[in-house]
């Protein structure tokens, strides 16, 4: 049953929209994230007008005015805030940009264009605020970088407005939400020029006194003028339309490019291109027939992929926004409300959400520095004849075999004659002068050549605790030893330190090599995607004493490839596959409300990690690789997380639990144990908190 | 970001808001030059228009120096004129011309109109003159024509190609984009025909 009503003026000088909406969705699948929840949704919409603040250096001021969904039983929160902002688009009216508004043209309601998914995530328990950017897009052509300072600002006001309305309350809301939003979760969204802006903010958050913890930042079809990174701990999770008529050289990627190598400290970058997507249709207002003077702004209709004949790869308006419905329950899901369900949709291995499982998706992942042992980076020169790892690279039968689209002295693009708009990884930027992508350029002109890197004898040979190999890989289009619209296939060939030897052919494994689609304007187009060949199949190989990988070109006559990122990657979580399990007598092997100890006292304080032993305690042998128990807070004098690791690598992004003050949470979890066999706890509260937290863990089986 | 219009506050928020990344080191340091030179100019509080934001540039008084009506309308975008204006600033700034910190104390306000309303974009709209960046556009609220301010002598001078893109233009860097040579360069790409389109300048008079 759907039920709406709207009521006006909430006092205070705000005008306020109110829009009641009671869902009664079918039951949460744990399967599907983009499923209906079970909390019943209210939405409303916020502003203090027009002209309310004048962001630093731009030239006009600008609007307050957002709207937000919300579970209507905000008594059962705190509930994590996900933070939207829209695109350029135009303001008034059908075509015009000005703001304010003038001559009696009514505002175009960008921020309006994500209610499909600000609903579907309050349902499950989040609160989502759209903001309105009207002000900003009007003015942005005149400021110096194109208005994501401003975009930033914007973003930060609404958070500090939240902040407020979290703590002491505020008009329209007054106390409505006072100890409901939980603000150690903290996530955003941003479309086209606002996919900019919440990068932007990125780093404006962290310059100040008290920063919000932002957990995943998830830009749509982003620009990227000014070339901002994000890393340290935060993921970055971009959203690519193939079919792009507007930022058509999905300068985008850049993001997860250039921070791939710095995240030394946990975070992720990844990133799913959307085949037959445009730019606009992510946003219902900017959708034609759904908001006022929209346009499909792919506007070469022949194109036999994005053209908009019958028989093409275009995503309806509709399929579109399934993709996005998927994509961001999935990001905000796993990382700001800390469900581990969906990570496999993110990193790839778990394939796409059940509802877009029809559609033709590529997805790239890189993991932070304690998920991969790298192979090579293929980032200079001297990558072509030793790798990261110290071992002798060497190729026959390959050309051109060199690297491309990075620093100089490489070749600042890869192919030649090709437009910008194809080469997305190289694309220049307007605002940096960074380089692109480093890439190896290679090609083969008949069977049997060969890519092959050899690890040295040591510790870096056993790769044992990993779980794929993994690199990304484009077909040259331009080179005309690709069959035309032909999937690229080759084998990766493992040879371990005893001679012992596993060819594993990418062809069923991957969909990373397919023939990029198009023929007009800005596609095909050479995007990378992440390869992954499983290690659980390598039956023929000692995996504790691996020496080399070879590329082995044997499955296509000839071929052209671009690759990056030569690495192994371990799944969160997933040091017990293969292990058996063993069940205990439920047994507690920390409780920090004891006296001071290893697995006692004291509690957990702000802001800080320790250890606590587990093999060894309650029957745990020291052979255990992890342990299966229940997480417990009690006494928090403050809100926050705990996220719980392996002990002597980095932490994770997502929290093993969440809690609030004074109210006893616990959670059931599998903990794969590290160095020592200790798990570390790390205790996130607000920045500057002094508050703390006891801690118990109670185990009930372990795996070995 | 050439123009150093914003002022202190962005100077501020670029020394305290965010660290200075490396790449645009050269664009911070013109930024500082210029707050400098801002704050310790006295023509600004003595009574001169004054200059704190790129738009305010467009507003000063100015010569006429080209303009011209295209009938029928040409290219893609259907560029329907342009109008040139000299500007004398009230001081002079430190802006960045290919990559370079210059001083410079005049601009010239280019005004494009178009037949047909523009589409808004998220990419950046530039006016390219000679296959050079000179400024990004704004669009005006009717969508009918986009201005910008060029800093560059150099480009305004007789029979100068003047076009309009969408595409991706480093304008930071002082070394060459190799797709960047020459008057018509970047317009010989027939398969991006949406992203820019041409025109040459006709000088009404010399500078």
């Amino acid at each position: 049953m759907r039920r709406e009503k709207t009521v006006l003026s909430r006092g205070h000088g705000f005008a306020l929209t109110f829009v009641l909406t009671l869902l009664a969705g079918p039951a949460f699948g744990q399967g599907d994230p983009a499923a209906t929840g079970t909390h019943d949704v209210t939405t409303e919409e916020y502003t203090q007008g027009d002209t309310v603040f004048t962001p630093v250096g731009f030239p006009a001021p600008v609007e307050f005015t957002a709207v937000v969904f919300y579970p209507t039983d905000l008594a059962n929160g705190p509930y994590p805030l996900v933070l939207y902002l829209h695109g350029r688009h135009q303001t008034c009216g059908t075509s015009t940009l000005e703001w304010p508004c003038t001559s009696g043209r009514l505002p175009i309601l960008s921020y309006r264009g994500y209610d499909y998914s600000g609903q579907q995530l309050a349902s499950q328990g989040y609160i989502v605020v759209s903001v309105s950017a009207n002000g900003i897009n009007a003015r942005d052509n005149s400021v110096s970088d194109l208005g994501a300072g401003a975009r930033a600002e914007l973003i930060d006001r609404h958070l500090e407005f939240w902040r407020t309305l979290n703590t002491v309350g505020a008009a329209p809301f007054g106390t409505l939400f006072v100890g409901h939003v939980d603000l150690t979760r903290v996530g955003t969204m941003g479309h086209s020029r606002g996919g900019e802006g919440v990068m932007r903010h990125f780093s404006y958050n962290a310059a100040k006194a008290s920063p919000f913890p932002l957990k995943v930042i998830v830009p749509i079809a982003p620009t990227n003028f000014s070339r901002w990174q994000v890393n340290q701990n935060v993921a970055v999770a971009l959203i690519l339309p193939y079919c792009d008529g507007d930022v058509s050289d999905l300068q985008g990627v850049h993001y997860y490019d250039d921070a791939r190598y710095l995240m030394s400290s946990g975070g992720y970058q990844s990133y799913v291109t959307v085949m037959g997507a445009d730019h606009n249709f992510f946003n219902t207002t900017w959708t034609p027939g759904l908001g006022p003077g929209a346009a499909d702004d792919w506007t070469s209709t022949a194109d036999p992929w994005c053209g908009t004949g019958a028989g093409n790869g275009r995503l309806a308006p509709a399929d579109q926004r399934t993709v996005a419905l998927a994509y961001l329950a999935t990001f905000f899901r796993t990382g700001v409300g800390g469900e581990s369900g969906f990570f496999g949709y993110i990193d790839g291995t778990a394939g796409r959400p059940p509802t877009v499982q029809t559609f033709s998706l590529h997805s790239a992942y890189q993991g932070s520095d304690a998920q991969r042992r790298d192979l090579n980076r293929l980032l200079a020169t001297a990558d072509l004849t030793t790798n990261f790892l110290g071992g002798a690279t060497s190729q026959t039968g390959l050309s051109p075999h060199d690297l491309c689209g990075g620093a100089s002295p490489q070749p600042q693009f890869c192919l030649s004659g090709q437009s910008n708009s194809r080469m997305p990884h190289t694309t220049p930027s307007s605002l940096s002068s960074l380089r692109g992508l480093s890439q190896l350029r290679t090609g083969w002109s008949a069977l049997g050549a060969v890519y092959t890197n050899q690890i040295p004898a040591g510790p870096s040979r056993d790769v044992s605790q990993y779980d794929f190999l993994q690199f990304r890989v484009s077909v040259n289009f331009a080179d005309g030893r690709n069959p035309l619209a032909t999937a690229q296939n080759f084998s990766v060939r493992f040879i371990d330190g005893s001679g012992g030897t596993q060819s594993l052919s990418l062809g069923p494994l991957t969909d990373a090599l397919f023939y990029p689609p198009g023929a007009q304007a800005s596609v095909p187009k050479v995007l990378q995607h992440t390869v992954r060949v499983p290690l659980a199949s390598l039956t023929g190989v000692n995996l504790a004493d691996l020496a080399q990988v070879d590329l082995v070109f044997d499955q296509q006559a000839s071929g052209a490839l671009l690759l990056s990122d030569l690495h192994f990657y371990q799944r969160p979580g997933s040091s017990t596959a293969g292990a058996s399990y063993f069940t205990l007598t439920p047994c507690r092997v920390a409780d920090t409300r004891n006296r001071v100890g290893p697995s006692g006292g004291p509690a957990l304080a702000a802001n800080t990690a320790r250890t606590f032993p587990v093999s060894g305690t309650c029957a745990v042998p020291s052979t255990a690789l992890a342990v299966a128990g229940n997480l417990t807070v009690v006494n928090e004098t403050d809100s926050g997380d705990l996220r719980v690791y392996p002990a002597g690598i980095s932490p994770p992004t997502a929290s093993a639990i969440n809690f609030v003050t004074g109210k006893v949470r616990a959670n059931n979890a599998v903990l794969p144990l590290g160095s020592g066999g200790q798990v570390a706890v790390q205790c996130d509260m607000p920045a500057g908190s002094t508050g703390q937290t006891d801690f118990v863990l109670d185990v009930m089986g372990y795996f070995q | 970001m050439p123009w150093p219009w914003q002022g202190s506050a962005v100077v501020a928020r670029t020394m305290s808001g965010s660290p200075c990344p490396r790449e645009q080191l050269a664009l911070c340091v013109a930024l500082a030059l210029a707050l400098l030179g801002a704050v310790g100019s006295p023509l600004l509080a003595q009574g001169p228009p004054r200059v704190q934001h790129l738009a305010d540039v467009k507003e000063l008084p100015g010569t006429v120096v080209a303009q011209a009506r295209v009938d029928p309308p040409e290219t893609v975008l259907g560029i329907a004129g342009y109008r040139i204006r000299h500007v004398a600033l009230p001081e002079a700034h430190r802006v960045l011309i290919q990559g370079k910190a210059v001083d410079v104390a005049e601009g010239w306000h280019v005004t494009v109109r178009f037949a047909r309303p523009l589409a808004v974009r998220d990419q950046a709209f530039s006016l390219v003159i000679d296959g050079r960046w000179c400024g990004f556009l704004q669009e005006a609220p009717d969508l009918r024509s986009a201005d910008a301010v060029c800093f560059d002598a150099s480009l305004i001078h007789e029979g100068a190609a003047l076009g309009v893109t969408y595409r991706s233009i480093q304008i930071v860097s002082s070394a060459e984009d190799e797709r960047l040579l020459g008057p018509d360069a970047i317009f010989a790409d027939s398969d991006e025909a949406i992203h820019y389109a041409s025109w040459r300048l006709r000088l009404r008079e010399s500078r």
